[in-house]
């Protein structure tokens, strides 16, 4: 290049000027950082990532990944019969399917909840293959009515084993693994049981990874604000918080207890904000005028998600819970269904005025229990 | 004062701010791809050390040319932000009037079947190369126009170039170029808005154009610099490179007046002033006429522009005059468009009134709901022509509330819904039959009555039970009141007696209701009122000041959905009818008020609309579209509400369902009418408080 510029002799005369600009451009540098007066009995954890990380995801959630798959091998069956009349799975199969595997969905679930789900797999099997309308005085073995099959009480028979296991098996098994020392193994195989990926898609129609199970529940029940974070992005930022206590070491021990708190909470009241929605659902469906018996049959299966939710919480571990056996009772039996006597479901379609309003009293319930605001409730009732 | 004290404290924080934003071509990205391409470019035959000494040589970036740059740079920024702000033109300002103008002038857009990648490598060209055009056609003007080359003489005395040389302009140029982006960046955006309505969209990176952003990463840079880059003989006569910049910075004549462009070469090409370079960079950048520095000082640099365009309007009056009033003409034409629009309106002002109207209107709502409360708990028989009374005012309060569905009244998702708009009135869905259930159970009589589901109480319910006097029942024969014969007993003084316990029970849940939502807004309660005009500033329900006012004119479609879809397309067989016409959805059928309700629907929106009727200096929604420039749109809709009305009236005596029946095509001319405010809102309204013009990385002279 050429011009008339002589570097060499400007450059000389504008050192001292270059001097004092690097004298004052030090503060500048020398602001951005803050000086650590962190002791190692502490624990600073400012700075977490945004993202949850773990390159052995898939090697550690081995046992997690299979009660998945178990436990969709034991619902297809169900839902083919529901399907179609002819389909007609026998008890000895799908018991069969519930006691696969090692470990198997069976010896990973509540004592209390066992016979439960074997009693609703009986009745499956009895149900499948018939028709079945519910009337005041309920006979025969259930069957299908609109696109579910219904004990002859109008218990949706799939719902509650599924909703179910969601609690009586995987939270539980949850607990278990909180019960022993915590690793990061330990937070890949909570974030595997409770349905979603290490990459926390907030997406349950995703190709790869989709949330299923509890965090498919989980994230409807989520704006994902992060000014406002619901069930989803606690339990997101939890798990991302535990990660980093249990790398910080020891001093950071209450740091991961905290989180795993938060976890289990934040599981449970995603459930139960679900159990808000669909009492909505079942509530709106039969307050409407006239319903047709497919609107019937809608809302009697929303009300058996509604069941299978609650129940499957009942005699878990109470100091690992929010809700309380009195609570899960006292909402069971308002509900038609008294853990100690049969269901009376049906009543919900055949004596409908009289039962609705006890749907709305549970959702006021299920609000006290989980200090939910009335703005909170409200979100409940849509899918986000 | 407040605000001055932040535009004074922004502009002098804005020089440092250009380096993180990709609208300026000194984003830090920007200049790091300039300076690895200098690197690799700059004298490849001296050592690496040497190119970086004499590529960020003080010499050049201390020099007092440069050094004039640095403090011409934070001085327009003050100048900018106190002097100059107002004189600023949005261009979403004229793309409003350029989209709206083709509107009216041209009516409704063709239909242009192009798939959305087809509409956005179409935008993004057209859009790229009326920029490109417009930066040369000004360009070119300002060293042809004696007083314009007076202005940009300014950015031609610079010695030694730098990337910051760039903003080695007269504040009026600036203007100018501002002008000029607003102009073109406006008007283009604006037929493509016309075109293409919400399809539209155009290349971007980082939030701007993707061509200027990929130019500015390939060393745009570099044109204001000391690097000689050239393109070679062949693509110099396509792309202006920075080496053919910087012979049009050359202070050799023959270089003068050559190579206007930015990017495209072909401007040079079509008036003949292209220069390609040769191998040896321009011994001397700066003036040619002259080899003193004109503008050693800021205030020589500010000044003596102005000075000498002084001296030419008084020396050769005629010819100036001419050229003057040329740019005044365009300058004012531009002016007018934006000036009553680039007052920006404060939002946060805005949603505070929106949410002291909604207010307004529940605390008159909650008045009206106490009254009906008292009127019918004081019923002692059957309901009293009182309590009916009480009804139709409660009633006509309401009407105008449904328009205000923010916050607490609202249904999920709308944010901070409660869903207090269904427990007071869930209209189109109440169910008589529950009604009808409940009166046989006695449900009103217990504590279990409010878990009742709302299509058996409310407004809707206290209706049926305070005006219907017949003895039959809304439910099917095998429902149990009918098939078990519990109805049939009932006596007709009995069912009286129960339909004013019932009133009575449901008009002071109305009431409970009523109250909950005064108090989720009131500031000493739950405040939502704080939430909403604190929208993006801390609110803890909005996140963006845009979330709130999305929020809130979803309340304006409560128009569309129910008053002109529910209340009288499907009364008029239009929607969700198997029949010529559907008397029996006509709202509030026992009270006969379907008219009155949709003539205070319409007084609700009017009241939205213009942010309350209690102060007429209260912002709304009028205010805010003139903000944006569509003064038009506003005032469109508030005639069309008008005629609206006028369509109402002209039913005279005749009640909404007595109409529907004599005189069906009545009825239709105030759906259609109704159907104007709509489309205008689905439409222009809309499209006006959602346009954003594609944001540009800025060229040379922005």
């Amino acid at each position: 290049m050429k011009n008339d510029f002589n570097f060499n002799e400007a450059n000389k005369r504008m050192r001292p000027t270059r001097y004092s600009l690097f004298l004052f451009s030090l503060p500048l540098f020398a602001c951005d950082g803050t000086v650590s007066t962190q002791t190692p009995n502490q624990c600073d954890l400012t700075g977490l990532p945004s993202t949850y990380e773990s390159p052995s995801y898939d090697q550690n959630t081995v046992v997690e990944k299979d009660l998945r798959t178990r436990l969709k091998s034991l619902l297809q069956p169900m839902k083919d019969a529901e399907a179609s009349l002819s389909v007609k799975p026998t008890e000895s199969e799908l018991k069969a399917l519930w006691n696969a595997g090692s470990p198997s969905l069976r010896s990973l679930t509540t004592s209390y909840f066992v016979p439960k789900i074997e009693a609703m797999i009986t009745a499956f099997s009895q149900a499948a293959g018939n028709s079945w309308t519910p009337t005041p005085t309920p006979t025969g073995p259930g069957g299908k009515y609109g696109a579910n099959i219904y004990s002859a009480q109008g218990v949706d028979l799939r719902q509650g084993i599924e909703k179910g296991i969601f609690s009586a098996t995987f939270y539980n098994h949850a607990l278990a693994l909180q019960s022993q020392p915590i690793t990061v193994a330990t937070l890949d195989r909570l974030i595997a049981i409770f349905g979603a990926h290490a990459s926390f898609p907030a997406d349950t129609a995703a190709a790869q990874n989709p949330d299923e199970f509890v965090a498919a529940y989980a994230k409807r029940r989520d704006k994902r604000e992060p000014q406002n974070p619901g069930p989803y992005l606690k339990i997101k930022q939890a798990m991302i918080r535990a990660q980093a206590a249990i790398a910080a070491g020891p001093g950071c021990a209450s740091e991961v207890d905290a989180s795993l708190k938060t976890f289990r909470n934040e599981w449970e009241r995603a459930e139960f904000q679900t159990v808000i929605y669909y009492l909505n659902d079942a509530s709106k469906k039969l307050s409407a005028a006239a319903p047709a018996p497919a609107d019937q049959s809608a809302a009697l299966h929303s009300f058996g998600e509604v069941i299978g939710f609650i129940h499957g919480w009942r005699q878990l571990p109470t100091d690992r819970r929010i809700i309380t056996d009195t609570q899960i009772d006292d909402l069971l039996k308002l509900l038609l269904s008294d853990p100690a006597a049969p269901s009376s479901a049906y009543k919900l379609i055949t004596d409908t005025a009289a039962e609705l309003p006890k749907l709305t009293l549970a959702i006021q319930k299920v609000a006290t229990i989980y200090g939910l605001s009335p703005a909170q409730v409200e979100d409940c009732k849509t899918n986000y | 004062m407040d605000s001055l004290l932040h535009s004074l404290g922004e502009a002098l924080c804005s020089p440092v701010v250009q380096l993180f934003d990709p609208g300026k071509r000194v984003f830090a990205p920007f200049l790091l791809a300039a300076c690895l391409l200098g690197l690799l470019l700059h004298a490849p035959m001296r050592s690496t050390a040497q190119r970086l000494r004499e590529l960020f040589s003080p010499a050049i970036y201390l020099h007092p040319s440069a050094r004039l740059d640095f403090k011409l740079l934070w001085v327009k920024a003050l100048l900018r932000a106190t002097l100059l702000a107002p004189l600023f033109v949005s261009a979403l300002a004229i793309t409003q009037h350029v989209h709206l103008s083709l509107r009216s002038m041209l009516g409704a857009p063709p239909i242009l079947s192009l798939s959305p990648l087809a509409i956005g490598v179409l935008s993004t060209l057209v859009l790229f190369l009326c920029d490109d055009l417009s930066h040369f056609l000004l360009h070119y003007l300002m060293h042809r126009i004696p007083w314009l080359w007076a202005l940009h003489k300014v950015h031609h005395s610079a010695e030694v170039l730098t990337p910051f040389s760039l903003y080695r302009t007269h504040p009026l140029e600036g203007l100018l170029s501002q002008l000029r982006g607003a102009l073109v960046v406006g008007s283009v955006t604006g037929v493509m808005v016309y075109l293409f309505g919400p399809r539209l969209y155009s290349f971007e990176l980082l939030g701007v154009d993707a061509i200027g952003f990929i130019w500015s990463l390939c060393g745009a840079n570099l044109r204001h610099s000391q690097v000689f880059l050239r393109y070679g003989p062949r693509w110099e006569q396509a792309l202006i490179s920075p080496a053919q910049h910087q012979l049009h910075h050359s202070a050799q004549s023959e270089h003068s007046d050559r190579n206007f462009g930015t990017v495209l070469a072909i401007w040079d090409r079509l008036f003949g002033t292209l220069l390609t370079t040769t191998e040896s960079a321009p011994p001397r950048f700066g003036l040619a006429d002259t080899t003193v520095q004109p503008y050693p000082t800021v205030k020589s640099a500010l000044l003596t522009p102005l000075q000498e365009i002084l001296q030419m309007l008084t020396m050769d009056r005629k010819k100036i005059a001419v050229h003057f009033r040329t740019v005044l003409g365009l300058g004012s034409i531009l002016l007018l468009l934006g000036c009553t629009s680039s007052k920006r309106l404060d939002r946060a002002a805005l949603l505070q009134s929106i949410g002291e109207a909604s207010l307004s209107a529940y605390r008159g709502f909650e008045a009206e709901a106490a009254l009906l409360a008292k009127t019918t708990s004081e019923d002692t028989q059957s309901p009293s022509e009182a309590s009916r009374k009480a009804w139709h005012s409660a009633m006509a309060a309401w009407q105008k509330v449904e328009q205000f569905q923010i916050g607490p009244l609202a249904s999920a998702p709308s944010p901070g819904a409660q869903g207090l708009r269904n427990r007071i009135y869930i209209f189109p869905e109440q169910n008589r039959c529950l009604i009808d259930q409940q009166l046989v159970s006695r449900l009103y009589e217990g504590a279990l009555f409010s878990a009742a589901t709302d299509e058996s109480k409310g407004l809707g319910a206290l209706e049926y039970l305070l005006f219907y006097q017949g003895t039959d029942n809304g439910c099917s024969a095998d429902t149990a009141i009918n098939a078990t014969g519990s109805w049939a007993a009932l006596s007709q003084d009995e069912l009286k007696v129960r339909k004013r316990a019932y009133a009575k029970a449901a008009a002071a849940e109305v009431l409970i209701h009523a109250r909950a939502l005064l108090s989720a807004w009131e500031k000493d309660k739950g405040n939502f009122l704080n939430q909403l005009a604190s929208a993006g500033q801390g609110s803890q329900v909005f996140a963006t000041q845009q979330a709130a006012l999305n929020a809130v004119s979803d309340g304006l479609f409560y128009l569309e959905v129910v008053s002109k879809d529910r209340k009288l397309a499907q009364p008029l067989g239009l929607k969700n009818c198997t029949k010529m016409l559907c008397p029996e959805f006509v709202e509030s059928p026992w009270a006969d008020q379907g008219k009155e309700h949709l003539r205070n629907n319409l007084l609700g929106f009017r009241a939205l609309f213009v942010g309350g009727t209690v102060s007429p200096d209260a912002l709304g929604f009028d205010d805010l579209l003139k903000s944006v420039g569509a003064e038009e749109v506003s005032s469109r809709v508030l005639a069309e509400v008008d005629g609206a009305q006028a369509a109402i009236q002209q039913l005279g005596d005749k009640s909404l369902s007595q109409a529907l029946q004599a005189d069906p095509m009545s009825v239709l001319r105030i759906h259609d009418a109704l159907k104007l405010v709509t489309d205008t809102l689905k439409q222009d309204f809309v499209t006006a408080l959602a346009i954003q013009p594609p944001r540009r990385v800025e060229g040379d002279h922005d």
